[in-house]
C-alpha cells in the first residue's frame, strides 16, 4: 500500500481515508482488494494535488461524478487507478481538461487541429496545400475541413471559407488555390465537426510568392582537360 | 413458419480503438506513397527492419516507375503519433523507426501488382565496413593506418592501447599503440569505442560517450580479441560479448542530430513492461488486458549450466638437479674415448658423461640406469595432479637486463653439488624429455677430473610445463543436488595465462644486478571475472514466448523485462518467478493485422 494511503492516526476517517473506506482497518491495511480508481485536479499539470482525492470509483464503473464547478473555472481531472494492494499507477495518461463557460455550462471541444500542412507553388501562380488529420482522441467527429484565405490583404476571413472538403480516412489532403496576383497570403484550415463545429484554429499558414525563374545559361564552353 | 427475413445494421459501426499507422519520412520529407506495412525492432543479431508498401494515390504513378520516387540508401523515418496534451489533445509525432532503403522487391503478376520497400536500420551500413589494420598513434601526434596488421586487443594479455589520444573524424580516442613496450591496456569499453571511432563517420550515428561505455561495462577487460577481417557489426558483437553487453539500433528524436543512435545496454538493467490479462468471467478491458493470445515452449529445466573457462598449462620456473643419463657400465678412464675428434665410434657412447636427465618418467629409475625414483613434481606445481610423463624444459621466466628472458640457466658442480658455478660451454636442450646434452667436442680437463672423483653434477634454471590449467568454474545454480549440472568448456589458452617462478627456482628473490623482473603471469582475476560475464549473460533460456497483443502498440522496445500487475493473471509465469527475468528479445509490429507480436524470453537469473 502507498504511504499517502495511511490513515491510522484518524482511524481511517480522514478525507481520504473516507473515500477509500480504509475505516474497515483502522486506517492501518488497504480495504479495496477489488483495487479503486481515484481522481485527482489541478489548474494544470504542474499543481495537481494527489494527495487530496477528489473521488473514488470501482474499478468496473467509468464514469465519475463530481459537483459542477464555478463559472469561469477552468480544473484538469485525472484519473488514477490502483491496484488490489493499494499501489498506485503513476501516469497523467488519464487526464480531462473541464472548461466552464460564463453560464456554468461546459465548454464542449471539437475537432483535433490539422496536423501538418505542407504549401508548394506550382505552375499558374497557384498554391497546392496538402496536409493530414490525426483523429486521435478528437472530442468530436471529424466532417469535413475549410478552408479560408485572407484574399491578399492579411487578415483571414474566417467567415467565408473558399472551400470545403469531406473527410474520408487517413489520408493526405490536398487543395490548389486559383491563380494568385499578390506576393504574400494566409490560408487556414479547420477541421469541422458534423455539427458544423469547428475548432477555432487559429494558425495561419504563409505563403510568400516566388515570381521569379533562374537565368537561362547564356554560355556553354568546354575545354580538354 | 415465415418467409420473412428481418437485416439489423449494427447500432456501433466505429472502431473503439482507431487503427494505429505511422507516418513515413523520405529523406526528410513525409511521403504519402508508402505505407508501413510490418517493423521489427530487435537488438544483435537481428537488428531492425521495416516493410513499407509502395502505394501512391496518383494512379499516374505505375509501379514500374518506382525507382524514379525511391532509391535504395535513402533515408527513412517512421513516426508515430501519440497525445502530447495533458487533458487537451494535442497530436505531436515521435519517431519509432530510422533506417535506409535496403532493397525493393517488385511483384507484378497478371492478379497482383506489388512494390515492396524494405528499410534496415544502420546495422545494415555497418555490416558493409570490414575492420582490419590499425589506426597507430604516431609520435608526431597524427593517427597513422597501418593496414597490413592485424586487429587485435591486448594480444596474449601484452597491452597494446597507446598512452595518448589520436584525434580522428573530430573525435578524440585511444588507438594502438606504436611502441608495445609503452603501452596500456584496452579495457572493453575503449575498445568499443575505437571501432565506432575509427569506421563510423562523425555526423551518421549517434555514439555513445566513453564514461557511458566504461560505466555500463564496469571496467571489464578485453584480453586477445582479434576482429580482423570481420564485419563491424561483428567486431562490435566480439567485444560486447566480454563484457555481457549487447546494442541495437533506435531513432533519434533530434531534429538536428542523426537519425540513429546505437544504444549499448544489458537486459537485466532495462525497463520493465507490464503485459497484463484480465481473469476469466470479466468484461474485456484493453486498459486491463495486453494480451491477445500466448504460445510458450518449456526448455528441460531446472538445470544447471557450469561454465569451465580453462586457460593456458601452468607453467613453473625452478631449478632441477640433474641426474645421469648414459649406462654407467660404458664409463672409463680414457679421455679420448667421450670425443668425436678423437674417438671414431663417438656413437656408442656419446651420451657418457654428457647427457644429464630430470628423469621425470621415471625411465632411469631401473638397470642400467638406476638413478633413484622419479622426480617429484608436486611441490614445484603446488599439488599432486599430474601425470608422470616426459616434458620438456621451456627457457626460463627470470629476465635479464634487456628483459628478455635468461634461456636455460645451467650450472655445474665439481664438488658433488656444495658449490655451483656456471656451465659456460655448449650445451643442447633436448626435446622428447626434460635433460641437456653436452654438446663441445671436448670435455674440458676440470669437469674430467670432477668425473674422476665422481663428484660431478649439474643443475638447470628452466620453466616446466604442469597438466593443470589455470581454470575457474561459476554454476548458475545450485551443483551436488539433485538437478542436473551441464558442464561447458570453454578453453581460451591464448587469453589466460598463469607462469609463476616456484620458490625452488635459485631466481626466487633474487637481487642480482644483472636480473631484472621475471616473465610472471597470473590471469586467475581475468579468467574469473570472464567466467563470471559468461554465466552472467549466458544464452540458456529457460523458455521462450511468442504474445501477441490486443492492439498495435508501438511503445515497446527490444530489451525490456517484462513484468505483470498485481490485478493481472500471471499468463507468462513472471509473477512470482524472481529468480527468472524475463525480456522482450524481438517487438514486431504488424499494421496490417494491428497487433504487436513480441518474441520473449526467460533466463535464470
Amino acid at each position: 500500500m502507498e504511504a499517502n494511503f495511511f490513515a491510522s492516526l484518524f482511524g481511517g476517517d480522514s478525507a481520504n481515508g473516507t473515500k477509500l473506506c480504509m475505516g474497515l482497518t483502522e486506517g492501518d491495511f488497504w480495504s479495496r482488494p477489488a483495487g479503486v480508481q481515484l481522481l485527482y485536479k489541478g489548474q494544470n499539470s504542474d499543481d495537481i494535488d494527489f494527495c487530496r482525492i477528489v473521488t473514488a470509483l470501482n474499478v468496473d464503473d467509468d464514469v465519475f461524478e463530481i459537483p459542477s464547478g464555478q463559472s469561469l473555472s477552468r480544473w484538469l481531472y485525472v484519473a488514477r487507478r490502483v491496484n488490489c494492494c493499494g499501489v498506485e499507477e503513476k501516469t497523467l495518461c488519464a487526464a480531462v481538461m473541464v472548461e466552464l463557460d460564463s453560464l456554468g455550462n461546459l465548454v464542449e471541444r471539437s475537432c483535433n487541429k490539422v496536423f501538418m500542412v505542407d504549401a508548394e507553388q506550382i505552375t499558374g501562380n497557384r498554391v497546392l496545400l496538402k496536409w493530414f488529420y490525426q483523429p486521435i482522441h478528437q472530442a468530436k467527429k471529424i466532417s469535413r475541413f475549410k478552408i479560408y484565405y485572407d484574399n491578399g490583404t492579411g487578415v483571414i476571413d474566417y467567415q467565408n471559407p473558399i472551400s470545403s472538403l469531406n473527410y474520408a480516412g487517413r489520408k493526405f489532403y490536398e487543395f490548389i488555390s486559383n491563380e494568385l496576383t499578390d506576393d504574400s497570403y494566409r490560408f487556414c484550415i479547420r477541421a469541422v465537426a458534423a455539427d458544423d463545429s469547428d475548432n477555432d484554429f487559429t494558425g495561419q499558414i504563409i505563403i510568400q510568392l516566388n515570381r521569379q525563374r533562374p537565368d537561362n545559361i547564356s554560355i556553354l564552353q568546354g575545354s580538354v582537360i | 413458419m415465415s418467409n420473412r427475413i428481418d437485416f439489423f445494421q449494427p447500432q456501433h459501426n466505429e472502431l473503439s480503438v482507431g487503427s494505429c499507422a505511422v507516418s513515413v519520412y523520405l529523406d526528410g520529407q513525409w511521403c504519402d506513397f508508402l505505407v508501413a506495412e510490418k517493423i521489427t525492432l530487435a537488438a544483435d543479431p537481428d537488428f531492425g527492419e521495416a516493410v513499407l508498401c509502395y502505394h501512391p494515390s496518383n494512379k499516374d504513378w505505375l509501379p514500374e516507375e518506382v525507382n524514379s520516387h525511391v532509391r535504395c540508401g535513402q533515408k527513412i523515418v517512421l513516426k508515430s503519433v501519440y497525445d502530447t496534451g495533458i487533458g487537451v489533445t494535442t497530436p505531436d509525432q515521435i519517431p519509432i523507426f530510422a533506417g535506409f532503403v535496403d532493397g525493393i522487391e517488385t511483384k507484378d503478376t497478371s492478379d497482383e501488382q506489388k512494390v515492396t520497400i524494405i528499410v534496415k536500420d544502420f546495422s545494415a551500413r555497418l555490416r558493409r565496413k570490414m575492420v582490419y589494420g590499425r589506426n597507430i598513434y604516431s609520435d608526431s601526434g597524427q593517427p597513422v593506418f597501418l593496414a597490413g596488421i592485424e586487429t587485435v586487443f591486448n594480444p596474449e594479455g601484452k597491452p597494446n592501447a597507446s598512452r595518448q589520444n589520436i584525434l580522428q573524424n573530430g573525435r578524440s580516442f585511444k588507438a594502438f599503440s606504436a611502441d608495445e613496450s609503452e603501452s596500456d591496456y584496452f579495457d572493453c569499453a575503449e575498445a568499443i569505442y575505437y571501432l565506432l571511432c575509427s569506421y563510423v563517420p562523425t555526423g551518421e550515428l549517434v555514439i555513445p560517450a566513453l564514461e557511458q561505455l566504461k560505466a555500463l561495462s564496469g571496467g571489464r577487460k578485453i584480453i586477445d580479441v582479434d576482429v580482423t577481417g570481420l564485419n563491424l557489426i561483428d567486431a562490435l558483437v566480439r567485444c560486447c560479448a566480454q563484457a555481457g553487453l549487447r546494442f541495437k539500433f533506435v531513432p533519434s528524436p533530434g531534429e538536428t542530430a542523426p537519425p540513429e543512435a546505437i544504444v549499448f545496454f544489458k537486459p537485466e538493467c532495462c525497463r520493465e513492461v507490464e503485459l497484463n490479462c484480465q481473469w476469466p468471467g470479466q468484461v474485456i478491458d484493453i486498459s486491463k488486458t495486453t494480451i491477445a493470445s500466448v504460445t510458450g515452449k518449456k526448455n528441460f529445466s531446472p538445470v544447471t549450466h557450469r561454465y569451465i573457462v580453462q586457460g593456458d598449462y601452468k607453467i613453473y620456473e625452478a631449478t632441477f638437479e640433474l641426474v645421469k643419463g648414459w649406462d654407467s657400465a660404458l664409463e672409463e678412464n680414457d679421455y679420448d674415448r667421450y670425443s668425436p675428434i678423437s674417438n671414431e665410434n663417438f656413437n656408442e657412447v656419446r651420451d657418457v658423461y654428457r647427457k644429464w636427465c630430470l628423469n621425470e618418467a621415471g625411465d632411469y629409475s631401473q638397470s642400467p640406469y638406476n638413478q633413484g625414483a622419479a622426480f617429484d613434481f608436486s611441490k614445484i606445481f603446488e599439488n599432486g595432479l599430474y601425470i608422470r610423463q616426459k616434458r620438456r624444459f621451456l627457457p626460463a621466466l627470470t629476465c635479464g637486463k634487456d628483459g628478455t628472458s635468461i634461456g636455460y640457466f645451467l650450472e655445474v658442480s665439481y664438488t658433488g653439488g656444495s658449490r655451483w658455478w656456471p656451465y659456460m660451454s655448449s650445451f643442447k636442450i633436448l626435446l622428447d624429455q626434460c635433460g641437456i646434452w653436452l654438446s663441445a667436442e671436448q670435455l674440458d680437463a676440470d669437469l674430467w677430473f670432477a668425473i674422476l672423483k665422481g663428484l660431478l653434477k649439474f643443475r638447470i634454471t628452466a620453466s616446466v610445463m604442469a597438466d593443470e590449467r589455470i581454470s575457474f568454474a561459476v554454476a548458475d545454480g545450485p551443483v551436488n543436488s539433485t538437478i542436473d549440472v551441464v558442464d561447458e568448456v570453454i578453453t581460451l589458452p591464448r587469453r589466460f595465462k598463469y607462469k609463476k617462478v616456484s620458490p625452488y627456482s635459485i631466481f626466487v628473490n633474487n637481487s642480482d644486478e644483472n636480473l631484472s623482473f621475471a616473465n610472471q603471469a597470473d590471469d586467475t582475476e581475468l579468467l574469473v571475472e570472464f567466467a563470471q560475464s559468461l554465466s552472467d549473460s549466458g544464452g540458456f533460456k529457460t523458455e521462450q514466448l511468442q504474445i501477441k497483443t490486443m492492439v498495435l502498440s508501438p511503445v515497446f522496445r527490444p530489451g525490456d523485462r517484462v513484468k505483470t500487475c498485481a490485478d493481472s493473471r500471471d499468463i507468462l509465469g513472471v509473477k512470482y518467478d524472481n529468480r527468472s527475468i524475463c525480456w522482450l528479445e524481438k517487438v514486431e509490429m504488424d499494421f496490417a493485422n494491428q497487433q504487436t507480436i513480441f518474441t520473449a524470453v526467460k533466463k535464470r537469473k
